[in-house]
């Protein structure tokens, strides 16, 4: 039984993980401000 | 301090410095796919572990499906080292008839080796079979080493092209990592370890009688091979309790020496390959420069703190001078063969290097020794540090110092010709914030809950640093131990878990995130506002913010630790 809580720890760290990697790559695809110099 | 004792500081540093060079244009040519020395040999292997495996080593990958790749692998990781500590006791090569492992300290193990950290919170010779050894412990050592040089490697090609919308394939950088740099250089690493002597054997302990007619039980097992690659993973988990203070894993001033050139030898090179890949070694020796000024600053400081010694031994009538019979300073926890210089200079090594091996017990340092060795990690693994995390971790500070600069003058910053957008910049905060959160959340909780203050060895500042020590070193992938803590407890083994798994993945992720973004740009000439990142001032700058962010971040906490400490010490007071 605590070997199956266990790997629910597991799996669901990495699914945390993953869905992580996920925000990342939407935040990765916003529009950013034009590719120039501030001044 | 000795001259003597800093004669062997400076030469293990040229030593390490002269194989910068080699090592790390070897992997440039192993990553860019250029043909290498051992290519002949190797080359049909790595084509048939493709063909095996069905990998087409010419499909690239996005970044996003790089990471999805390399977080499955790990995850299959976790779950096969777990089910190996569990099901030992019915698996073969087990002499010694070890039972299975609790589950918490299972997949504490598991995540710790997976994750690259070797957090050991159990002692290897009363614990895992030599199947467990073998298969789990040396399997993932390989395993989370080629992970991080892959990262890095990703990371240096976002740099280094333009307009790729792919990263490389997570499949080929690991099976080249694993082929080409881990496994030649840990084969004559053991074949050099075992004709030092250390063992090598499938046979169990072996029964030997003492002088007073005693019997003793001295362990043995696979211990050579499990050593070569615990040191150049940056992994440092070792097959004995007591790592490399054991005489069966580090029996003489010479494997000393090559333990501690095994550590830094890929995280230093890489700064090398990182130069090369990116059409200027220039940029490489920058950010080596700045790894160095830490790392001398470091080893000095610890160096100074354990030869100037404890100065309440004096009160006890103990000799802590050097002298012709003694190498003097603070030798508690110290081995006499290896004394207050080499124990410095190893603590220092494997906590700037991420390698959690030891030769000392760091739980003796002294308060102002040990807040050293703890300020090396809490610097983010960027002094040198494992294989790709050590260099991947530098290049999210350069990226940091880079965007300070931009804001100074005004200007859209720049890296290696590469504009350093709101996209680099949010991936990068998210990197390096992560860290801190989970080392001060979790050390917070257990100095309050009763859980975490039941394993504590020490009271007051000591304690503290006990705890401190031990999520730093988890979250920093380090995984050495002020031992006073008894971390064999569901609350540490599970706590200390969620801070590698943390400080491992939830760092990655957004590095190649940035790789992905980069690899997409273009790259803008040099002109005369660009900032050169190739120079002493953007050496010093960057060593600048390293330290600031760092003392930002855990100076309140270390204050309360190893500060506190040091001057209870000086008072006469002790923990």
């Amino acid at each position: 039984m605590l070997d199956l809580l266990m790997m629910a720890v597991v799996v669901a760290a990495f699914a945390a993980a993953a869905a992580y990697a996920g925000l990342c790559n939407r935040l990765g695809r916003r529009p950013e401000m034009p590719d120039e110099d501030l001044r | 301090m000795t001259s003597i004792g800093w004669l062997q500081i400076a030469l293990f540093t040229i030593i390490v410095a002269a194989t910068v060079r080699p090592v790390g244009g070897y992997m440039m040519r192993v990553f860019s796919g250029e043909p290498t020395v051992l290519g002949r040999v190797l080359g049909p292997v790595e084509r048939g572990i493709y063909r095996l495996a069905e990998i087409n080593p010419a499909a690239e990958q996005e970044w996003y499906v790089y990471a999805l790749a390399l977080l499955a692998f790990n995850a299959v990781g976790v779950v096969a080292l777990y089910a190996l500590l569990r099901l030992q006791g019915f698996l073969p090569i087990n002499p010694q008839h070890f039972e299975a492992v609790d589950p918490a300290l299972a997949l504490n193990t598991a995540v710790s080796f997976t994750t690259n950290t070797s957090w050991q919170s159990y002692g290897g010779e009363t614990t895992l079979s030599f199947l467990s050894q073998m298969a789990g412990i040396t399997v993932q050592s390989f395993l989370s080493a080629a992970t991080g040089i892959a990262v890095a490697i990703a990371l240096i090609r976002g740099f280094a092209r333009r307009h790729f919308s792919t990263i490389g394939n997570f499949w080929v950088d690991m099976t080249r990592a694993l082929l080409y740099v881990l496994l030649p250089i840990c084969i004559v690493a053991t074949l050099f370890l075992v004709w030092q002597g250390i063992p090598q054997t499938l046979d169990g302990t072996l029964g030997a009688a003492t002088l007073d007619g005693a019997q003793q039980l001295i362990a043995r097992g696979p211990v050579a091979s499990q050593i070569a690659i615990k040191l150049l993973s940056g992994d440092g988990g070792g097959f004995f309790n007591v790592n490399s203070a054991h005489p069966f894993e580090n029996p003489s001033a010479l494997t000393n020496l090559v333990e501690m050139l095994l550590i830094f030898v890929i995280g230093a090179a890489l700064t090398n390959t990182f130069g090369r890949m990116v059409g200027n070694e220039g940029h490489g020796w920058a950010l080596l420069a700045a790894m160095a000024i830490l790392y001398i600053a470091g080893v000095a400081a610890v160096y100074a703190a354990e030869a100037h010694g404890n100065p309440a031994f004096a009160a006890f009538g103990i000799d802590q001078r050097a002298g012709e019979l003694q190498a003097g300073g603070n030798m508690e926890g110290k081995e006499v063969r290896f004394g207050a210089t080499m124990s410095a200079l190893f603590a220092t090594v494997a906590t700037d290097s991420s390698d959690g091996a030891v030769n000392a017990m760091l739980d003796s340092f002294t308060p102002g020794g040990g807040g050293v060795l703890m300020a090396n990690m809490m610097l983010d693994e960027v002094i040198v540090g494992a294989p790709g995390s050590g260099l991947f971790s530098m290049l999210l500070f350069a990226i940091i110092a880079v965007f300070i600069a931009g804001l100074m003058i005004g200007r859209t910053p720049e890296y290696v010709g590469k504009k350093i957008a709101a996209t680099e910049v949010k991936m990068t905060v998210l990197a390096i914030l992560c860290i801190p959160l989970v080392i001060l959340a979790l050390t917070a909780t257990a100095s309050v809950v009763a859980a975490g203050l039941a394993g504590l060895g020490n009271s007051g500042p000591h304690g503290f640093s006990e705890m401190l020590y031990a999520f730093t070193s988890g979250a920093m992938t380090n995984g050495s131990a002020f031992a006073g803590l008894s971390a064999n407890t569901p609350f540490y083994n599970l706590t200390l878990a969620l801070a590698m798994f943390v400080g491992r993945f939830f760092v990655i992720v957004p590095v190649l995130a940035i790789a992905g973004s980069l690899a997409a740009k273009q790259v803008v000439p040099v002109s005369a506002g660009t900032l050169p990142t190739n120079r002493l001032l953007f050496v010093l700058f960057l060593v600048g913010v390293i330290v600031i962010v760092g003392g930002l971040t855990f100076l309140p906490a270390v204050s309360l630790g190893p500060a506190v400490e040091q001057f209870a010490m000086q008072s006469g007071r002790l923990y």
